[in-house]
C-alpha cells in the first residue's frame, strides 16, 4: 500500500481510490471475491454456522423451559438479553449513519465503506431485534404489542417505551433494509450481466429489477437515495434515543436521568465504528480492497471513534456530577455504587476500554496502523458490551428497599445465547460478502476523477 | 445502406467510452431535437440529466405527502386506542397522553415517507421491468461495467435512420449499431 | 410408597370392595378435577387408583358433610355419593366454614375450616374462640397442605422379614390385639403409651379407661412443643395438674425471660394479640405497654422489645435470682422463708446489673399502679425451677389473676418424661411401647439413643407418616388428618371445641381417638361415636341433639358447669431445693453454650415435610427450607467463619456440623440450633432441608447445655436467606434510608419527635406536583376513580411482631406455588407480602430490630403500569392495582420499574413442577383456591388485596340491595391471620372507616411516597417505649 496518499488531479485532494484503477478494474476487483470461491470463506462461514447452531439449541431449551434457564432473579429482572439488545442495536448504527450522515454532508470516502456497513447495521440489528423477542417471559403472544385490531377489543399501551421500542427498531430495521438495497440494485445489475451461470443470472436478473443505467432511472434513483439519506439521518439519532429511554422513562436510580439519549448515541455511534473496522480490517486484506479501503478510511474512523469515545467519557462523568449535584441520596448511591460496589470491575472494563483506549487515537501512527486499529477495536466492542451490562445490572441489584437487594451472576445458557448471536450475524455476513458486492462498484466510480464529465484522460494530471 | 429487417427495429444505440463523451454526445442528442431518446452509463454522470434536458423529478413532493398522512395516522391511531376505542387508567395518566405518543408518531411518519420513497422511486422508472429492447446488444452488458450508451428510438418522430446515424457519427461514438425490438 | 406386594394387593382387593358402592357412578366432578391422571401417575397404577378412590371419597365427603353448615348439623353418614343428588347448602363453587378446632403444643386454637366443593382450602381463626380470637398461626395456616401431603402414611404397614410392606385394617387388628391381648394378660406390665401433650376430654377419658385396663401400663409424654416445664413448676409447687397461663390486657410492663411468647410458646396467638392491643398509641399521650426480653437468641419477640438483653441460656436463671434479691433487699418484697440463703446476690456483668435495678424498680412501680400491673413470662426452655421463681415473683408483685392466672385441671394425665421411658427400655422394664402420634425416635433427646432403645422393644406406632419411630415398628398404623377426625379440644384456659372433620379420611387412616379406644378397651368404633356419647354421657340429662349443634355451630362447648379448682402453694421447699440444685448444675460460662430452639416453622419437625412452612422466611434469619448454627458477629470472627462455612460442634461424644448463620444479637458464646429440620425418608419436602440436631440435646435439659466444643470445620453448606442486605444504611457512606420511621416515647407519653414519620421525605407531600389536574375527568387531565369505595390499608410497625402466619395465609389463600430451596437461593421467592427485617447497627452485638411487612403497595401513580407495553397491569375504579395475568407477555420491565420490589415473576412452571417433579399431583392440587387463578410460565403475579374476597363481598352487598360493603366485612387473607391486628383493609373514601382514621393519625406515612407514587398502603411509624434508666 502506499506510504503517502495520492491526491486527485482535479480537486488537489487525496484520491479515494488509489493506483488510477479503470471502471473495469474496479469491476473487477469487487467482483473478485464473489466468483471466485476461497478456502478461507468456507473455513469462516462454517465456523459461523456452528455458533448459529449453538444459538439455536440455546433458545430451543429457553423456549422449553422458559427464562428461569437464564441467571435472573428478583430484582435483577433484566440481564444478558437486554444488554445484548442494546449492545447490537448501537452496533447497528455506523452503517446507516456512514451512508446517510456522511452522505448528506458530502464525504465521498464514506463509498467504499457503505455497503458493508450497512449490511453489517442489519445483520446487528436483526440479531437485536432477536433479543426482546425471546426474553419475554411468554414470546408465543408478543404480538400482543402490536396494534392490531383483535376480537378482545384490547390495544396496547402507548405510553411504554418497550411500545416505542417495537416501533424504532422495527422502522430502523425497514428503512436500512430499503436504504442498501436501493443502493445493491445498480451493482445487481453489473453481477447480472457479469453473470456466467444460468442460476446467477436469473437470481441477479430478478433482484436488479432489470436496471439498465438509465439516465432518467439514474435521475429519480438519485432523488429517492437523497431523500432516504434525510429520512434515516433523524431516524438512526431516534432509535438509540427510544432505546435510552427504556431506562431513562423508568424511575430507577441509574436509569432515570435526561443525559441518555445524547449518551446512547454518542455510544451507538462509537461501538458503531468500533465493529466496522473489527470487520473490515480483515476484510480488506483478504479480498484485495486496500485500494478501496484505504488507510485515509480507516483514519478517518479512528477519528470518529476517538470523537465518540470521549463523549461518552465526558457523559460518565457527567452522570456522577448531576448525580452529585441533584442531592438526591438514591441517585447518588446507584452511581457510587456502580464504582466502588458489587460490580466495580465491570465499571473498571468499560472506563477503560470505552475511554482510556481511544485517547491513543491522538498519535497518527496508531490511526494508521491497521493492527493496532483491529485491536483497539475489539476493545471498544467488549467496553460497549460492558457500558450496557454496568447500566442494566448495577442499577437494578441495588435499587430503593435494601431488603430486596441480591447479587446477578449469569448461566451458561445466556453465555450460549450470546456466543449464538454472534454465530448468526457472522453467518449473515459471510453470506453477504458471498454472494453480494461488499462495495458499491456504482458510487465508487462515480466517485473517481475520470467520472467527471470535465475529466481530461490527455489533459496534464499533476498541472 | 442497411436493409430492412423482419424484426421490428427499437433504435439506434451509440456507444462511448468517457462520461466527457457522453456529455458532449447528448448536448448535441438534445439539441437536435430528439424527444424519444435516452442514455445509459454505469454510474449517475454529473448533470448528465442536465444535458439531456430532463425536467426535475417530482419524487419530493410524494414523500412529503405519505411522510405527512403516516405521522398524523399515527398519531390519530394513538389518540383513537386510548382515548375512544380503549380507555383505560394507567399510572393516573391523562387518556391523551400526547407527550408519550410522540416517538411512535415520528417512527411512523418516517416509515412511511421512506416507503413513498422506494416505491415511488420504482414507480416513476417502471421498475421491475425485467426485459428491454437494449439487452438484445452483447456490446450493451458493459453499460454496467464500463461503457456508456446512447438510445435514439426508432418511435421518435425525428428518427430516420440515416440522419440519426449521422448525428450519432458526429458525437464520435466508438460503435453503433440497430437494436431490435 | 413401598412397592406393590402380596399383602398390597390384599389392601387394595378390599378396598375395590369398600368402594363398590361407586362402580360407574363416579362423579363428572371427578373427571373435572383429574384430566391428565387417568393417563398415568408416576405409572404406578396401584397409586393411580387408591388416588382416584381416595377422591370419590372425599365428594362423598363433602356431601355427607355439607349438613354440618352453619345452622343445621347432620351426622355424617358413612356412605358414598355422587354429587348427583345435591345435599342441601352445597352450592357448587361456594366456600362451605366448619368450626373445628386445631392443637400444636399445648396451645388450641378454634378454627373456622373453608371448604369449597368438599376440598378444605383454608383455615380461619374462629372470632368466638378465646384463644384464637378470629386470629391463627403460621402451622393452623399450613396444616391444611399436610392434609394433601402426597407422602403421608396411607395404609397399615408392618415388618415382614425386615422390610416394611402395606397390609389392610383386618390383618393390622389381628396383629396388634396379639400384641395388646399379652399386654393386657400382664396387666399392662411392660407396656408403655407414648403420648403428645393431651388436652382432648374425650381422649382424656380414653387414658382412664386404658389405667383402669393396663394397671400397671406407663403413661409416657414425648412432645418438645408441650409446655413440660412450665407445669413442672406449677405442679411442683402446688399439686398435680396444677397449671398457669399468662394474659397481657393488663400489664403495662411485660417482662420475658427467654420466652418467644409471640412465636412458639403456650398461647402465644391470644399473648400477641393482647400485647399488641395495649402496644399501639396512636396520639401523643395514649397509653403503651412496656417489654424488656431477656434471650440468648434473637426471636421475633426480642425483635419488638423496647429492651433486649442478650443473655446465655445459663445466665437466666441468675439473672432473675439477682432480681427476686434486688425485689426482696431493695423494694420489700416478701419471699418465702425457705428461699433463705438461696436467693442471693449473683456475679453479674455491669449491663446485668443495670438491668436488675431498672426492672425491679419498673416492676414495683407497675404494682403500685392501680390502673396496671406487671408480667413475668418464663420460656419454656427455661428449667421448671426458673419458672417457679418467676411464678412466685408474679404472685409476690400481685399479678396473680391478673396476668397469671391458676387452674386445677383434675383430668389431666400423669406421665412420665422420657428419661423414664429410655431407663425402663433399658432396664428391661419396659417391653411394649405403643406410640400415639408421636415419634420418640425422633424427638428425644440424642443422649438417650431412644432410636437403639426402641429397636429392642416391640414398637406399635400410630403417625402421620411413616417416620423414624415407625421404621423401628412392628405394627404402623396410619392416623388421619385432624380436619378429617372428630375430636374435642381443652384449650389452656378451659375452652372446650369439638372438633368437626371437613373430610372423610382421604386414605385408609383412622383417627387417634379411634386407635385409644380400640387400645384402651377393644372397641372398634366410629370416632363421630366416640366423641358424640362421651359428651352425651357426660352431660346425661342435660345433653340435648340442639345443644350438640350449636356446639358445633359455634365451636364452644358451652353450658357444662366447671369450676377448675385454684391450686395452693405449699412445696415452696421444693422449689428451694430445684432452685439450689439448678444453679449449681451450670457448667463455667466462658465455654460455648448451645441452644435448642423450636423451629418458628416446621415446629419440633412434625412439619418437615409441609412445603409452605419450609419456604416461609425464618422471621429473623430470613432462612428458608434450612436450619443453621446461629452465633454472634463476633464469635464468627473469633472463630474465622462467614454464613455457610460448616461447624463442628460437640457435646460429650455427640457431634453435629451444622453451617453458620451470623446473627445479630446473639448472646455471646452461644450457639444457636432450631429442631425439627434434617429428617430423612419422610417425603420429598423435608429431603435435605436442614440439619438434624436432636442428637446433641442432653438428656436432663434439652433446651441448652453448656460446656461444648464448637470449630471450624472448613467446608461449606449453602443455606439460603430471602433477605441478603440486613440494614437501611446502604453502606458507602450513604445516609440510613427513610424506610421504615421510628421514635420513642418518654414516661408522659411524648414523643421524642412528634413529627418523626414525615423526616426522611426528600421532598414534603405538599411540595409534590402531579403534571396533571388531579382526579378530573378529562381526556387532557388525570382520570378519575369512579368507584364508591376506594379500598387502602394501613400497617402498624409497632404491632406487627414478624410471626410470619400473613405470608402462608397469603399461599394459602392465593395459590401461591412454591419455588423449593435453588429457586430462594436463586432470589426467585413467589411470596406476595414479605417481612423485611432490618437491624439497626449491624456490628452491634445487640441491635434492635424492626420487622416491615411488604407487599403491592397499590399506588395511585403504579410506576408499573405506564412501562407494560400490553396494558395487562391497569388501575381499577376502585384504586386497585390490577394484574391481568391473561395479558401479560412477560416482560418484567414493571418488576424492574416497582420501587418497592414487590412484583414476583413465573420464571420457570413453578406450579406445574409443584404437581408433577415434586409428586403433589394430583392430591396436592386440591388445596388450590378455585377463587383465584393459578398462574402460568411467563407471567408477572403480585398482591391484589385479595380482590377475589373484595367481589365476594360486593357481591353479597349487591344481593343484600346495598351499593357498598360495610367497613370491616372484606379482610384480606394477611389482615385476617394476623394475631396482632396489625394490619387494616378497608375504604380509604370513607372517612369514618378504620383504616381512613388510622391514616389520619400522627404515624402514618408511606414509604417512598417522595416519588409521588401515591402508595394506598402506608404504615404507622414504630414508637420505642424506652426506660430512661437503661436508654
Amino acid at each position: 500500500m502506499a506510504a503517502f496518499d495520492e491526491l486527485d488531479p482535479l480537486t488537489g485532494r487525496k484520491v479515494l481510490v488509489e493506483n488510477n484503477l479503470t471502471f473495469h478494474e474496479v469491476t473487477e476487483t469487487v467482483a473478485a471475491p464473489i466468483e471466485i470461491p476461497s478456502g478461507r470463506w468456507w473455513a469462516f462461514f462454517l465456523a459461523s454456522l456452528m455458533l448459529l447452531g449453538l444459538l439455536l439449541v440455546s433458545l430451543g431449551w429457553l423456549f422449553w423451559e422458559g427464562v428461569g434457564i437464564w441467571g435472573l432473579n428478583n430484582p435483577v429482572d433484566w440481564g444478558w438479553a437486554i444488554v445484548n439488545f442494546v449492545f447490537w442495536v448501537g452496533i447497528g448504527h455506523a452503517g446507516t449513519l456512514i451512508s446517510a450522515v456522511l452522505f448528506l454532508f458530502r464525504q465521498k470516502w464514506r463509498t467504499s465503506i457503505n455497503r458493508a456497513a450497512e449490511a453489517m447495521t442489519i445483520f446487528a440489528v436483526i440479531c437485536a431485534l432477536l433479543f426482546p423477542t425471546v426474553h419475554a417471559g411468554r414470546p408465543w403472544v408478543l404480538y400482543w404489542s402490536l396494534p392490531l385490531p383483535n376480537q378482545m377489543g384490547m390495544w396496547p399501551n402507548f405510553r411504554s417505551p418497550l411500545l416505542w421500542d417495537v416501533f424504532a427498531v422495527s422502522t430502523y430495521f425497514t428503512v436500512s433494509l430499503m436504504f442498501w438495497y436501493v443502493g445493491l440494485i445498480p451493482d445487481l445489475a453489473t453481477m447480472r450481466d457479469r453473470a456466467k451461470t444460468k442460476a446467477r443470472k436469473i437470481a441477479y436478473g430478478i433482484f436488479s429489477l432489470g436496471w439498465r443505467g438509465s439516465t432518467r432511472h439514474w435521475q429519480h434513483y438519485e432523488k429517492a437515495y437523497l431523500i432516504l439519506a434525510g429520512l434515516a439521518t433523524p431516524l438512526v439519532l431516534s432509535v438509540h434515543t427510544i432505546v435510552s429511554f427504556d431506562f431513562a422513562v423508568s424511575q430507577l436510580p441509574g436509569w432515570h436521568t435526561t443525559i441518555f439519549p445524547p449518551y446512547f448515541v454518542a455510544g451507538a455511534i462509537f461501538s458503531g465504528f468500533g465493529m466496522v473496522l473489527t470487520l473490515m480490517i480483515p476484510l480488506r486484506s483478504w479480498f484485495k480492497l486496500e485500494n478501496f479501503i484505504t488507510l485515509k478510511h480507516l483514519e478517518n474512523m479512528a477519528k470518529i471513534i476517538l470523537v465518540t469515545g470521549t463523549m461518552v467519557g465526558y457523559a460518565y462523568a457527567m452522570e456522577f456530577f448531576i448525580a452529585w449535584y441533584s442531592g438526591n441520596p438514591y441517585e447518588s448511591f446507584a452511581f457510587a455504587n456502580r464504582a466502588f460496589g458489587d460490580y466495580w470491575w465491570a465499571y473498571l472494563t468499560m472506563v477503560s476500554c470505552n475511554v482510556i483506549s481511544p485517547q491513543l487515537f491522538w498519535f497518527k501512527a496508531i490511526r494508521r496502523s491497521p493492527l493496532a486499529l483491529f485491536i483497539i477495536s475489539i476493545f471498544v466492542n467488549i467496553g460497549m458490551w460492558f457500558e450496557r451490562f454496568v447500566i442494566t445490572v448495577t442499577s437494578l441489584h441495588h435499587d430503593f428497599l435494601p431488603s430486596s437487594w441480591d447479587y446477578y451472576s449469569p448461566t451458561l445458557w445466556d453465555v450460549t445465547t450470546l456466543l449464538g448471536s454472534f454465530g448468526l450475524f457472522f453467518t449473515l455476513f459471510c453470506l453477504f460478502c458471498r454472494y453480494l458486492p461488499i462495495i458499491a462498484i456504482a458510487e465508487v466510480k462515480s466517485v473517481m476523477p475520470q467520472a467527471d464529465p470535465h475529466y481530461d484522460p490527455k489533459g496534464d494530471h499533476h498541472g | 445502406m442497411a436493409k430492412p429487417s423482419k424484426k421490428k427495429v427499437f433504435g439506434l444505440l451509440a456507444e462511448y467510452e468517457t462520461p466527457r463523451e457522453i456529455f458532449a454526445a447528448c448536448e448535441k442528442v438534445r439539441d437536435a431535437g430528439y424527444q424519444k431518446w435516452d442514455s445509459y452509463t454505469p454510474f449517475p454522470v454529473h448533470n448528465l440529466d442536465k444535458a439531456m434536458g430532463l425536467k426535475p423529478s417530482m419524487l419530493g413532493w410524494l414523500v412529503f405527502v405519505c411522510g405527512i398522512s403516516g405521522a398524523s395516522g399515527g398519531m390519530l391511531l394513538q389518540w383513537w386506542t386510548s382515548t375512544i376505542e380503549y380507555p383505560i387508567i394507567i399510572a393516573a395518566k391523562p387518556y391523551f397522553s400526547y407527550q408519550a405518543f410522540v416517538p411512535v408518531t415520528f417512527e411512523l411518519g418516517i416509515l412511511l415517507a421512506s416507503f413513498a420513497a422506494v416505491f415511488g422511486m420504482l414507480a416513476f422508472n417502471r421498475l421491475p421491468q425485467w426485459y428491454h429492447s437494449c439487452f438484445n446488444s452483447e456490446r450493451f452488458a458493459r453499460v454496467t461495467d464500463d461503457k456508456f450508451f446512447i438510445c435514439i428510438e426508432s418511435t421518435d418522430p425525428k428518427y430516420s435512420l440515416e440522419k440519426t446515424r449521422t448525428l450519432l457519427e458526429g458525437t464520435g461514438a466508438a460503435h453503433i449499431e440497430e437494436v431490435e425490438d | 410408597m413401598s412397592k406393590p406386594n402380596a399383602s398390597l394387593k390384599a389392601y387394595w382387593r378390599s378396598l375395590d370392595a369398600h368402594s363398590s358402592l361407586v362402580q360407574g357412578s363416579a362423579p363428572q366432578a371427578s373427571h373435572d378435577e383429574f384430566p391428565a391422571e387417568a393417563a398415568g401417575v408416576g405409572g404406578e397404577l396401584t397409586q393411580l387408583r387408591v388416588r382416584r378412590r381416595s377422591f370419590v371419597g372425599i365428594l362423598g365427603a363433602s356431601t355427607a358433610l355439607a349438613g354440618l353448615t352453619t345452622g343445621c348439623i347432620r351426622k355424617p353418614v358413612e356412605r358414598i355419593l355422587p354429587f348427583a343428588k345435591r345435599p342441601e347448602d352445597v352450592v357448587p363453587g361456594e366456600a362451605l366454614f366448619y368450626s373445628t378446632g386445631f392443637q400444636v403444643g399445648g396451645s388450641v386454637l378454634g378454627i373456622l375450616a373453608e371448604a369449597t366443593d368438599g376440598r378444605p382450602i383454608k383455615i380461619e381463626g374462629n372470632p368466638k374462640h378465646g384463644a384464637s380470637q378470629g386470629a391463627t398461626d403460621v402451622w393452623a395456616q399450613a396444616s391444611v397442605l399436610s392434609l394433601y401431603d402426597p407422602d403421608r402414611s396411607q395404609f397399615p404397614q408392618t415388618v415382614t422379614d425386615g422390610e416394611l410392606v402395606g397390609a389392610d385394617w383386618e390383618s393390622a387388628r389381628a396383629g396388634v390385639d396379639e400384641i395388646l391381648g399379652a399386654a393386657r394378660k400382664a396387666g399392662g406390665k411392660g407396656m408403655a403409651l407414648v403420648i403428645p401433650w393431651t388436652v382432648s376430654p374425650s381422649l382424656r377419658a380414653q387414658l382412664e379407661t386404658l389405667k383402669k385396663n393396663y394397671p400397671e401400663a406407663r403413661l409416657v409424654l414425648c412432645d418438645p412443643m408441650a409446655p413440660i416445664n412450665a407445669t413442672a413448676s406449677v405442679e411442683m409447687l402446688a399439686q398435680p395438674g396444677a397449671r398457669m397461663t399468662h394474659h397481657l390486657s393488663g400489664a403495662s410492663v411485660v417482662v420475658s425471660i427467654d420466652s418467644d411468647f409471640m412465636g412458639a410458646e403456650l398461647d402465644h396467638v391470644r399473648l400477641s394479640k393482647e400485647f399488641a392491643r395495649k402496644r399501639s398509641p396512636l396520639g401523643q399521650g395514649d397509653p403503651m405497654n412496656r417489654l424488656y426480653v431477656v434471650e440468648p437468641h434473637f426471636s421475633s419477640t426480642g425483635a419488638n422489645a423496647d429492651h433486649r438483653l442478650p443473655l446465655r441460656s445459663s445466665k437466666i436463671g441468675p439473672f432473675l435470682i439477682a432480681l427476686a434479691h434486688e425485689l426482696a433487699t431493695n423494694h420489700g418484697i416478701k419471699m418465702p422463708s425457705s428461699f433463705e440463703g438461696i436467693i442471693g446476690a449473683q456475679e453479674l456483668g455491669e449491663q446485668e446489673a443495670k438491668w436488675v435495678a431498672a426492672l425491679a424498680k419498673e416492676l414495683i412501680a407497675a404494682r403500685d399502679d392501680r390502673e396496671s400491673h406487671s408480667a413475668i413470662l418464663v420460656g419454656e426452655r427455661q428449667p421448671a425451677w426458673v419458672h417457679g421463681l418467676g411464678l412466685v415473683l408474679n404472685v409476690a408483685l400481685g399479678n396473680q389473676t391478673k396476668s397469671v392466672h391458676l387452674r386445677v385441671e383434675e383430668s389431666a394425665p400423669v406421665t412420665e418424661d422420657l428419661n423414664a421411658l429410655a431407663e425402663g427400655l433399658s432396664s428391661g422394664a419396659i417391653t411394649t411401647v405403643f406410640c400415639l402420634d408421636t415419634n420418640p425416635a425422633l424427638v428425644a433427646p440424642g443422649e438417650l439413643g431412644m432410636g437403639e432403645l426402641l429397636g429392642k422393644a416391640t414398637v406399635v406406632h400410630a403417625g402421620y407418616h411413616l417416620d423414624e419411630t415407625a421404621r423401628l415398628a412392628a405394627w404402623h398404623l396410619p392416623i388421619s388428618h385432624q380436619l378429617e377426625s372428630w375430636g374435642d379440644l381443652e384449650s389452656s384456659e378451659g375452652i372446650i371445641t369439638v372438633c368437626q372433620p371437613l373430610i372423610v379420611p382421604m386414605y385408609d387412616t383412622k383417627s387417634t381417638i379411634e386407635l385409644l379406644s380400640w387400645w384402651s378397651s377393644g372397641h372398634w368404633m366410629p370416632n363421630y361415636d366416640l366423641v358424640y356419647s362421651f359428651w352425651k354421657n357426660l352431660l346425661g340429662g342435660n345433653f340435648s341433639k340442639r345443644r350438640w349443634e350449636q356446639w358445633l355451630h359455634d365451636g364452644i362447648v358451652s353450658g357444662i358447669p366447671r369450676s377448675p379448682g385454684i391450686p395452693v402453694f405449699e412445696h415452696f421447699d421444693t422449689l428451694a431445693e430445684a432452685i439450689n440444685d439448678g444453679v449449681s448444675k451450670y457448667g463455667p460460662d466462658t465455654e460455648f453454650e448451645v441452644n435448642f430452639h423450636i423451629d418458628p416453622k416446621v415446629g419440633d419437625g412434625r412439619y418437615a415435610n409441609n412445603g409452605w412452612l419450609q419456604e416461609c422466611p425464618h422471621p429473623m434469619s430470613k432462612l428458608c427450607w434450612d436450619n443453621g448454627a446461629y452465633i454472634s458477629p463476633a464469635d464468627a470472627k473469633e472463630l474465622g467463619v462467614e454464613n455457610c462455612d460448616l461447624l463442628n460442634i460437640q457435646v460429650g461424644e455427640r457431634t453435629i456440623q451444622a453451617p453458620v448463620w451470623i446473627m445479630p444479637g446473639q448472646a455471646s458464646k452461644t450457639v444457636s440450633l432450631n429442631i425439627g429440620y434434617g429428617r430423612e425418608g419422610i417425603g420429598y419436602v423435608a429431603e435435605d432441608a436442614g440439619i438434624n440436631v436432636y442428637p446433641l440435646q442432653g438428656a436432663k435439659n434439652p433446651w441448652f447445655v453448656a460446656n461444648s466444643g464448637v470449630s471450624k470445620l472448613g467446608g461449606q453448606r449453602m443455606i439460603y436467606s430471602t433477605q441478603d442486605h440486613g440494614t437501611l444504611d446502604p453502606g458507602l457512606g450513604y445516609p440510613l434510608r427513610p424506610i421504615v420511621r421510628e421514635t420513642s416515647v418518654d414516661a408522659e407519653g411524648k414523643w421524642a419527635n412528634p413529627e418523626f414519620a414525615d423526616e426522611g421525605d426528600l421532598m414534603k407531600p405538599e411540595d409534590l406536583k402531579s403534571l396533571w389536574e388531579h382526579n378530573t375527568e378529562a381526556t387532557l387531565g388525570e382520570p378519575k376513580l369512579t368507584g364508591k369505595q376506594q379500598w387502602g390499608m394501613v400497617i402498624d410497625l409497632n404491632r406487627c411482631n414478624g410471626c410470619s402466619a400473613c405470608v402462608v395465609a397469603c399461599q394459602a389463600e392465593n395459590n401461591i406455588p412454591l419455588v423449593g430451596k435453588k429457586e430462594v437461593g436463586n432470589g426467585r421467592e413467589m411470596h406476595w407480602i414479605r417481612l423485611d427485617r432490618y437491624f439497626s447497627g449491624w456490628d452491634a452485638e445487640s441491635p434492635e430490630a424492626v420487622m416491615q411487612p411488604m407487599l403491592c403497595q397499590h399506588c395511585e401513580t403504579a410506576p408499573c403500569e405506564n412501562v407494560c407495553p400490553v396494558a395487562a397491569t391497569t388501575h381499577s375504579p376502585e384504586g386497585l392495582n390490577d394484574m391481568a395475568y391473561n395479558r401479560c407477555i412477560g416482560t418484567r420491565y414493571c418488576a424492574n420499574n416497582c420501587p418497592y420490589k414487590v412484583r414476583r415473576f413465573n420464571f420457570h412452571n413453578y406450579n406445574k413442577r409443584m404437581d408433577e417433579d415434586w409428586g403433589q399431583d394430583p392430591v396436592g392440587r386440591m388445596v388450590r383456591n378455585p377463587d383465584v387463578t393459578v398462574r402460568f410460565r411467563g407471567v408477572i403475579e403480585k398482591c391484589t388485596f385479595c380482590v377475589q374476597r373484595i367481589n365476594g363481598a360486593k357481591i353479597t352487598a349487591h344481593v343484600a340491595g346495598e351499593d357498598t360493603v360495610a367497613d370491616g366485612v372484606i379482610v384480606s387473607a394477611c389482615e385476617q391471620v394476623c394475631p396482632s391486628e396489625a394490619i387494616v383493609f378497608g375504604d380509604v373514601a370513607d372517612p369514618t372507616s378504620r383504616v381512613s382514621k388510622l391514616k389520619a393519625t400522627e404515624r402514618n406515612y408511606g414509604v417512598l411516597s417522595d416519588l409521588l407514587t401515591r402508595p394506598r398502603t402506608t404504615y404507622l411509624g414504630r414508637i420505642r417505649n424506652p426506660n430512661p434508666e437503661l436508654a
